[in-house]
């Protein structure tokens, strides 16, 4: 447990306690206003999850000792919605393709919406991949332009990651047309992992 | 030969007195003794047969008479069984000083040789040797500074450094410690030859208390790709060291111990990176190379997600887990183990306290649910609650029948005196912020971590004066290199992480499954008279929670607690004598559903909307290890998830509440959310199992529309 977050708890300091009250709720009507401008996008589904893509919303990681805010104006981002574990999301300029960019050295990611639960996830631009032949691993990421994350041989699964700039979604489709793979899926980040 | 010795004096000194006269300066006629004694060892520390020796201790011999200090070296001063040291001579006496600590229990024999003479070059006589068994491992013959102070190691009502002290385990068997001081005392094991991930935020590999036994090149970061996760962005404390230190602290005469002191260390830095999931699975024993996570023998992950919706989890990552316990470890299966969570009165939600429309906290149930974790609904997991030092269910441990067992996890540690100190108000007397954390490795040094300063600042602590470092305590944290406010079910997981490891040394055969049936089997009832929590509703009182029940084959078990508070000494020796094999081959019945419902949940009622569903033997026994549902609802007027319990009723009468009532859940319905209990272990999976789920809300309609349930055992 972050012993800093329970110093703010228990000396229930009212100034800096107000004014995170108050960004919080900047985001929360951020969350809203992106959500309502992102209706009709591209529909995902992944971990049985229903996902629709959020057209003007992007995530950026955080570098080290980095404040949000800071990681929004380095990503030349609008207006932060939330964080989410390395993750800072913010509004942008509207894109209809799920791409990773890459811009000054600053790498963006498609973000999406969880239909059911109204939780916003991240695209890192990998997709989890099940193969009816693992030999075939690496043809089949040449032959669709990406990159092998890992191999999970005993899995019968491998994660590959799509090149700076092209569609995970088209990406996704066009592997499961493919007659060698069992199964494709974008993989989104929407629960992170913290400290307990 | 003493009187021939004596005569070669005798001759050389008569040439020396014709040649320039024998020691006269001034033909004064002086008379000379010459001095023929042999020197001998009058006394010796330790005496000779002296028991219980502490590890570190010099070892001397007192001599008859001055030496010629050169002849008292390491090589006429000596220790067997390959202990080395540096020797020095002052006085009358010789000291042998170990390089390191001697071993625990274990017959030395100390040597001095005939090389050492006395300043008229008369040697020792005759060999002289002497014995001394040094003490049996134990917290009490520890060197290491800190242990005294390691309340969850062996608690003695000592206070970690705060203003409070726990209750002292006596017996062993209270739960206020996870009693493994008699498994060193008796045993001696400390986790040799098991390797424990710590899949985390970081891990601090050169910390001068954990570096011993960090496994070299077998850590990973993937923020990098090295093998180094040292955390160089936190500056408030890496979570994963403090962790670390729980486990695994070495036994060197610096700092603290962990529960398993000789235990191997890999560092996996997940939680600090992009959180991918082929990294997750990478870090969770599915890769071999960058990192190799193949060859852990158990995996401690005092992490968790705080979801507020339902959540689900990803089906590779439960293959993973599967592929983990089946194959891992020559196909004993690696252990899992994992924080319950920590947000009993609150997990970010406006659904925990009445001030912000939540109802959790003034009913007194959990507002999140073990069971919100989906890493948290599978058998694969050991999910471990956190107790104070008095062996109660900290405030902050979330509660559910997902929970295998508990351990220490602690409080925060701090002192009054820290507050005002700094100039601060302090909470009032009697806050649960001075009772005893957990005392651990921090990030090194004095600018980082949650031991930063010799000067407290302001708001942001540190609020002990162990944290304080430096002077402070008679310079017992000088150099800022651990912390004693560690806490949370992040600390219960380690804890438990380092029992495992001794378990696993005591017996190598068990596999994952005999593991957690130990664990089951040994542990302590804590909170014994826990009353239920039995709230009113429209038509009826309704219980909330459960008070501890005793299931239909004889296991204790509680929402809050699982089975109980690990015992470190019953569980190595139920391991020692465990017979492998008796729980046969790992099955489930897979999903049972109760096909399409159109059931009504009546608001803020007793009756709620039940299910029954027909459950055939699980495996060739037909004895249950864990269970899972899973509902669906239909949500047509302003209802919420938070406001249903789901209670599941086993064909024996036994019933586990497997989500309260009025917790912190939101969203509108469940489709597809796990819920996992551990109450039905050992029971007959054979038979009508009952579901209910029951709207503790006045408002909001909700429709029960299917019931599904997948009994793992054997």
């Amino acid at each position: 447990m972050n012993i800093r977050l329970i110093t703010l708890l228990i000396t229930l300091i009212t100034l800096p306690t107000l004014a995170q009250a108050a960004g919080k709720s900047a985001a929360v009507a951020n969350k809203a206003t992106v959500m309502q401008n992102s209706k009709n996008s591209t529909s995902i589904i992944s971990n049985q999850q229903q996902y629709q893509l959020l057209t003007d919303v992007r995530a950026a990681e955080k570098l080290g000792g980095e404040q949000p805010q800071q990681t929004v104006a380095r990503a030349s981002g609008g207006k932060l919605v939330e964080t989410k574990g390395s993750f800072v999301i913010f509004t942008a300029a509207p894109q209809t393709k799920a791409s990773v960019n890459s811009s000054f050295g600053t790498t963006s990611y498609p973000t999406v919406m969880n239909l059911h639960t109204q939780g916003i996830g991240v695209l890192p631009g990998t997709l989890s991949v099940k193969l009816k032949n693992m030999s075939n691993a690496t043809a089949v990421a040449n032959d669709h332009g990406l990159g092998v994350v890992r191999v999970f041989a005993h899995l019968q699964a491998v994660f590959y990651r799509v090149k700076p700039g092209q569609d995970v979604v088209v990406a996704a489709a066009s592997l499961s047309s493919d007659p060698r793979v069992a199964s494709a899926e974008v993989e989104v980040i929407e629960n992170v992992a913290t400290s307990q | 030969m003493k009187q021939a010795r004596g005569s070669v004096a005798l001759a050389v000194c008569m040439i020396t007195l014709l040649l320039a006269g024998c020691g006269g300066s001034g033909g004064g006629g002086t008379t000379t003794t010459t001095d023929t004694t042999p020197p001998t060892v009058s006394s010796t520390s330790p005496a000779s047969s002296a028991a219980g020796i502490a590890p570190n201790a010099a070892i001397t011999a007192t001599f008859s008479e001055t030496l010629a200090a050169s002849s008292v070296t390491a090589t006429s001063f000596t220790l067997n069984n390959g202990a080395t040291g540096t020797v020095t001579y002052s006085g009358t006496t010789a000291t042998f000083t170990p390089s390191s600590n001697l071993a625990y229990a274990t017959v030395y024999t100390a040597t001095i040789s005939t090389a050492v003479t006395d300043v008229a070059s008369n040697a020792m006589a005759s060999t002289y040797t002497w014995t001394f068994t040094t003490g049996g491992l134990s917290v009490a013959n520890l060197t290491d500074p800190l242990a005294a102070q390691q309340w969850g190691l062996h608690n003695t009502a000592q206070n970690g450094y705060a203003d409070t002290v726990g209750v002292a385990n006596t017996t062993g068997t209270l739960g206020t410690d996870v009693n493994v001081d008699s498994v060193y005392t008796s045993y001696g094991y400390t986790g040799k030859g098991v390797t424990v991930a710590v899949v985390d935020s970081g891990l601090e590999i050169a910390h001068e208390d954990l570096s011993a036994n960090v496994v070299s090149g077998g850590s990973w970061n993937f923020i990098n790709n090295s093998t180094d996760p040292t955390n160089a962005t936190a500056t408030t404390g890496d979570h994963g060291t403090m962790v670390s230190g729980l486990i695994a602290m070495a036994i060197n005469g610096i700092g603290g111990v962990g529960v398993a002191p000789n235990a191997k260390l890999k560092g996996f830095n997940f939680i600090s990176s992009s959180q991918l999931l082929a990294d997750h699975v990478a870090s969770l024993g599915g890769s071999t190379a960058s990192p190799n996570s193949s060859d852990v023998f158990i995996f401690n992950q005092s992490t968790g997600t705080s979801n507020k919706t339902e959540s689900t989890e990803n089906a590779t990552l439960e293959a993973q887990y599967a592929y983990g316990t089946s194959t891992l470890r020559g196909s004993k299966g690696a252990l899992y183990v994992k924080s319950a969570g920590n947000g009993f009165t609150d997990f970010g939600t406006a659904k925990c306290s009445t001030a912000s429309g939540g109802a959790a906290n003034a009913l007194g149930v959990s507002c999140q649910n073990a069971n919100f974790d989906p890493d948290n609904t599978l058998p694969y997991n050991i999910v471990v609650a956190a107790l104070d030092a008095k062996g109660v269910k900290v405030s902050y441990s979330s509660a559910g029948s997902t929970i295998w067992a508990s351990a220490p996890g602690g409080y925060y540690g701090r002192n009054t005196a820290a507050y005002t100190a700094a100039g601060l108000a302090p909470p009032a007397t009697g806050s649960i912020a001075f009772d005893p954390a957990m005392v651990t490795t921090d990030q090194s040094g004095c600018s980082l971590g949650e031991s930063v300063s010799t000067t407290p600042t302001a708001s942001a602590g540190p609020f002990s004066f162990f944290n304080w470092g430096g002077t402070n305590l008679s310079s017992i944290n000088l150099n800022c290199n651990y912390t004693n406010a560690m806490n949370g079910t992040s600390s219960a997981a380690p804890m438990m992480s380092g029992v495992i490891a001794l378990i696993l040394e005591a017996n190598p055969a068990l596999t994952w499954r005999e593991v957690k049936d130990i664990l089951a089997k040994t542990a302590v009832q804590v909170d014994a008279s826990r009353a239920a929590i039995n709230t009113a509703l429209s038509d009826g009182t309704y219980t909330a929670e459960q008070a501890w029940v005793t299931n239909a084959a004889g296991f204790k078990f509680h929402n809050w607690y699982g089975f109980g508070a690990v015992n470190g000494k019953a569980a190595v020796d139920m391991a020692r004598s465990y017979t492998s094999g008796s729980l046969g081959i790992f099955a489930n019945t897979g999903w049972i559903s109760s096909g399409t419902l159109s059931v009504v949940i009546p608001d803020n009622s007793v009756a709620g909307a039940s299910a029954t569903l027909t459950v055939p033997s699980v495996g060739t026994s037909g004895k249950v290890e864990a269970v899972q549902i899973k509902i669906a609802t239909t949500n047509i007027l302003n209802g919420w998830t938070g406001d249903l319990g789901i209670e599941l009723t086993s064909p024996s009468g036994t019933k586990s509440i497997l989500k309260n009532i009025k917790d912190g859940l939101i969203g509108s319905n469940f489709v597809a959310m796990v819920f996992n209990s551990n109450a039905f272990y050992g029971e007959s999976s054979t038979g009508t199992w009952t579901a209910k789920v029951v709207d503790g809300w006045s408002s909001g309609t909700q429709t029960l529309t299917n019931v599904q349930i997948r009994v793992y055992g054997h």
